[in-house]
């Protein structure tokens, strides 16, 4: 779908689009999701896209989404600073190295994998929260997280394959796709 | 360019794994105001909040409209019985109130009633779904201020944790973060009531031999904070004692349902510790902490 002067294909305008996306993502998490009574329906969007964007992004242009979903979500959170850098850091490199480094034969480990990446936003916020709470709590939090992983895992991959139509729609190529094609 | 697209991934590796080092031997209670950076990403995403807050209000509206349609006509009925009831009630309290302010001015009370107060809606919510915390829609430009009290029709809801020009940031009671000077409604005895993980408050910090029993009432104490005296904040939902065969461990349901919240009042009267430290710093105390360079705020 070409128009005279402008095009879909351009790598800056997918760049503002899917920056766009992340934008609308992290305030529909904390305007309407965080609001549900639910807690079963709370999805971690932001934490999907961050990791979709790891793997399928160039790296620099995912650092720059992903920093600027830290920076916005802090915006939104009573979390410490820095919570969501070193949490969307950590993502983004373990995304990376579940994606370059080691080869996930089959759906189950791969959805192990994503699983473990999700898992380890509670364990950062359950020291997080040791250094806050005296007592114990694990029960409580426990109480209070399992809801949101459980459903974040289950609908990541209908999630991923959700923002690999957005790039499509802008005729990007992912890191993978370009990778099959150098090797054709 | 060449150099750091080859080892780009490995110096990302590395900071990563350094930023939780950094993090946990930071102090994690502190809660300054947004950076200018945060401020500017917040700006930025404006519009969206706005076309969010836009939808999720049209859909809420329109729903709310459809369920207030289907009671409206029993509750009409049960409305018009109420009115005349209370007609009859408020011709009477009207009385007492003369009365009671006749009697205030022999004794030369002040009135208790002194609040102001501007409602704010509820915008969003803690996207971490871990913490605590949620946004109004009034902000520096209606007079708010951080540590200012937060409440709504059945009690306390927490304190303002920053403020934004049109919107500020409300640390809920509930939050791991909050702290709260209270009393038991029952005995009069003091403690403290911190937020946890779950959505349950401990009451911790209680006087030596206070008996606390499930059902009791607690009281904000009206002696730190922003909160006057007497406003609700839960009911004791459960006790028992820790493995130390001391030490109760004290369970409070919120006064309010925070889940549901969709507007509070916030007081505008600062609290009594931001009151003190106005006095010595002067109005622009929190600025020149910051010049200072030490840029930790209190909650």
């Amino acid at each position: 779908m070409k128009r005279s002067g402008f095009s879909f294909q351009s790598k800056n305008f997918h760049f503002i689009a899917s920056f766009l996306l992340m934008m609308f993502l992290v305030c529909f998490q904390s305007m309407f999701l965080a609001e549900l009574n639910n807690s079963w329906l709370r999805v971690d969007l932001v934490t999907v896209f961050i990791v979709y964007v790891a793997i399928e992004h160039y790296l620099l242009s995912a650092l720059i989404k992903i920093v600027s979903a830290a920076i916005l979500m802090q915006t939104f959170s009573s979390a410490p600073s820095g919570f969501y850098l070193m949490y969307f850091l950590l993502a983004l490199v373990l995304s990376g190295f579940i994606s370059r480094r080691l080869v996930l034969y089959n759906r189950l480990s791969q959805f192990i994998a994503f699983a473990g990446i999700f898992l380890l936003k509670y364990v950062l916020l359950y020291f997080a929260l040791l250094r806050q709470i005296q007592g114990q709590f694990l029960e409580d939090f426990i109480s209070v997280s399992y809801p949101s992983l459980i459903v974040t895992i289950l609908v990541a991959v209908p999630l991923f394959w959700l923002f690999s139509v957005f790039d499509e729609f802008f005729e990007f190529y992912s890191l993978k796709d370009r990778t099959a094609d150098i090797d054709i | 360019m060449q150099y750091l697209r080859r080892y780009g991934f490995v110096l990302l590796v590395v900071v990563a794994l350094l930023l939780p080092f950094v993090f946990y031997s930071s102090d994690l209670s502190e809660r300054r105001e947004l950076s200018l950076i945060e401020r500017a990403f917040y700006i930025v995403s404006r519009p969206i909040q706005g076309g969010i807050g836009f939808f999720t209000d049209s859909t809420q509206k329109v729903f709310q409209n459809y369920i207030d349609l289907r009671k409206a006509k029993e509750e009409a009925l049960a409305a018009r019985e109420q009115n005349s009831k209370l007609s009859v009630q408020l011709q009477v309290f009207r009385e007492l109130e003369g009365e009671n302010q006749r009697l205030r001015q022999l004794l030369n009370f002040a009135s208790r009633v002194d609040l102001k107060f501007v409602t704010g809606e509820v915008q969003s919510a803690d996207p971490s779904f871990v913490y605590k915390s949620i946004r109004l829609n009034r902000g520096e430009d209606e007079g708010v201020q951080a540590g200012m009290a937060v409440v709504a029709g059945e009690g306390a809801v927490g304190v303002i944790m920053r403020t934004l020009p049109n919107s500020s940031d409300v640390l809920l009671v509930t939050d791991p973060n909050s702290n709260l000077d209270v009393i038991v409604a029952r005995n009069r005895r003091r403690g403290v009531l911190e937020g946890a993980a779950g959505p349950l408050m401990k009451f911790k910090y209680t006087d030596r031999g206070s008996r606390v029993q499930v059902g009791d009432e607690i009281l904000t104490s009206g002696l730190t904070g922003a909160f006057p005296r007497g406003i609700s904040v839960g009911r004791v939902s459960h006790v028992s004692i820790d493995i130390d065969g001391v030490t109760q461990i004290i369970d409070v349901q919120p006064s309010v349902n925070l889940d549901r919240l969709s507007e509070a009042l916030i007081l505008l009267r600062p609290s009594k510790e931001i009151e003190v430290i106005q006095g010595v710093g002067g109005k622009d105390w929190m600025k020149k902490i910051f010049e200072s360079g030490g840029g930790r705020t209190g909650g």
